[in-house]
């Protein structure tokens, strides 16, 4: 008994000194995160141009605006569009890239993956920078297209897309290959049958890794068409707020993207019905 | 039969993608040696750019670091890293401690930054200063970028923490040891490897945010690297691709580096 207690006195206080540490980051995460996602949420049904620390106002007028005016519907449509195209480019050449560098040898496989991985680390913008300097040099009518535009985001987001596949793919069991052409299958099959359905939540969570990011960028398109032909979701919510001050405004704006977003996300999720394969894995962790 | 060699389209598919890949970059490192003003035509060598970028006063002003944007930059940099890094790896310790209801909820808070695009982070921010009537400035943008650096700091931290077998840190109090001072010799240098790692992202993040900062401070004219190079897109200087490679040979090295140290260890393995 004696020495139970002891040990109970022991535990207490250490562990609400332990409890006490996540404080601080409770507070951040609170203030930085959760109160600015309401405050946009009540600032979407704000008049802009109105002063005070809360100015109390209620107006479905930016909503409204959306249904009306078609500079919005435009340019969801065109990013959404852009972004569909660009993770289409990306799963074509990163599937194939991440499938050829699982059959190199251990150590070529680590130099090209690292060279695959390292512009990641490099400022967006001075790559996407770079890469006008190349079309201006030598395919100066891609510039202020849609295909320069793609290329570009395909340039920036293709390393999203080999990474996650790269992952799944590195894990398969090959003796479900060889079991495979036992069984009577052919190389083209083997592919299609056996590796694709494994390596599925690999190229889902690679095509959400590039979607996301290419339907809101703004860079790219500032860059490559530089002549404002194509109207981007980004540069709609970068023009309001930087040129025009309508925070209110691009909030909704903001708000509406965010509810488009989560619905693909929550599609794309749905679609991954073989995530039973990679079960044994989550298990054992 | 398996084949053993790479076929002919498998390696033109490859040095294809690595062109793509690498020829822009290599082509700002090849004009940053330009002797005319010009990004697309050559005319001979020169280091006058490097002069020129360190003596530019809106990038490097030696006497009033303030006033310099590499400074500010590399500043903005390192705090948010160290606040950050702090932040998270305290979060994570407690993670493991607490209700499972709170864990949960805070792991889900913390994806949200992670997960949301870049461009709706900016837009919440920028609302939180404006209805805090906080002036946007370099201080607006540091805050900005403690909030989207610890999130990654806790994910990567706290899987570590996890794994801690916690006898170890037991045996600590049961020999007399303080919380604080277990958790300064017993637990933290279990876990400084994931911290590192963590700390290298979040200073990553910082270091070429655009969108948040922009966002956030664009309208004040206080500037980061990344806001530098965006305002000056129309009229590229070409002291821009000096700094450029300055930055791609840094991290060119850093990468190296890694890379041996990954092969060497490939190696004992062997």
């Amino acid at each position: 008994m004696v020495v139970q207690n002891h040990d109970q006195k022991k535990v207490k206080p250490k562990k609400k000194f332990e409890l006490t540490l996540g404080v601080p980051y409770y507070f951040v995460l609170i203030v930085l995160v959760v109160i600015p996602i309401f405050l946009m949420i009540i600032s979407s049904f704000q008049l802009d141009h109105t002063s005070g620390i809360f100015p109390i106002s209620f107006t479905f007028e930016h909503y409204l605006d959306f249904l009306k005016a078609s500079t919005f519907v435009n340019s969801m449509a065109t990013s959404l569009w852009i972004a569909a195209a660009t993770t289409i480019v990306t799963l074509i050449i990163g599937y194939p890239l991440a499938y050829i560098l699982t059959k190199l040898k251990p150590r070529l496989q680590i130099s090209l993956l690292l060279l695959i991985n390292a512009p990641m680390w490099i400022n967006m913008l001075l790559r996407v920078r770079a890469l006008e300097q190349i079309m201006r040099m030598f395919f100066p009518y891609l510039i202020d297209s849609i295909p320069g535009v793609v290329i570009g985001l395909v340039y920036v987001y293709l390393p999203f897309m080999v990474l996650p596949i790269f992952a799944v793919l590195s894990k398969i069991d090959t003796s479900l290959l060889e079991s495979a052409s036992d069984l009577g299958a052919n190389r083209f099959k083997t592919i299609l049958k056996v590796v694709v359905p494994l390596s599925l939540s690999g190229v889902l969570s690679g095509i959400l890794m590039v979607f996301l990011p290419a339907a809101t960028t703004i860079i790219i398109p500032q860059y490559l068409a530089p002549s404002h032909n194509i109207y981007m979701i980004g540069t709609l919510i970068e023009k309001s707020i930087i040129n025009n001050g309508l925070i209110s405004y691009a909030s909704a704006i903001a708000i509406v993207l965010s509810l488009v977003i989560l619905g693909i996300v929550y599609y794309i999720k749905k679609l991954d019905k073989y995530k039973g394969v990679n079960r044994n894995e989550a298990e054992a962790f | 039969m398996k084949q053993k060699r790479s076929s002919a389209p498998t390696i033109i598919f490859l040095v294809v993608v690595f062109i793509f890949i690498y020829a822009p970059i290599i082509s700002i490192a090849v004009f940053s040696f330009n002797e005319a003003n010009s990004l697309v035509r050559w005319s001979g060598f020169t280091f006058d750019r490097y002069i020129e970028l360190f003596t530019d006063r809106e990038l490097f002003n030696y006497t009033n670091p303030r006033e310099s944007i590499v400074f500010m930059t590399l500043w903005i940099a390192v705090i948010s890293t160290l606040v950050s890094a702090i932040l998270g790896t305290l979060a994570a310790i407690a993670l493991t401690q607490t209700k499972k209801v709170i864990r949960d909820l805070t792991m889900s808070v913390n994806n949200i930054p992670i997960v949301s695009p870049e461009i709706i982070t900016a837009v919440s921010l920028l609302v939180l200063f404006g209805a805090l009537q906080i002036a946007p400035s370099y201080n607006t943008m540091l805050i900005a970028h403690i909030a989207f650096s610890t999130p990654y700091v806790l994910i990567t931290v706290y899987p570590k923490v996890k794994s801690l077998d916690p006898n170890i840190a037991d045996a600590a109090y049961d020999l007399g040891a303080s919380p604080f001072k277990a958790l300064l010799k017993v637990i933290l240098p279990q876990i400084k490897v994931a911290i590192i790692a963590g700390a290298a992202i979040a200073f990553t993040m910082s270091f070429d945010d655009f969108i948040i900062s922009y966002f956030v401070a664009g309208s004040s004219g206080d500037k980061n690297i990344s806001i530098y190079l965006y305002t000056n897109r129309l009229s590229p200087k070409p002291i821009i691709n000096a700094l450029s490679t300055i930055i791609l040979v840094i991290i060119g090295g850093k990468i190296t580096y890694d890379y041996f140290k990954t092969g060497n260890k490939m190696e004992e393995i062997e």
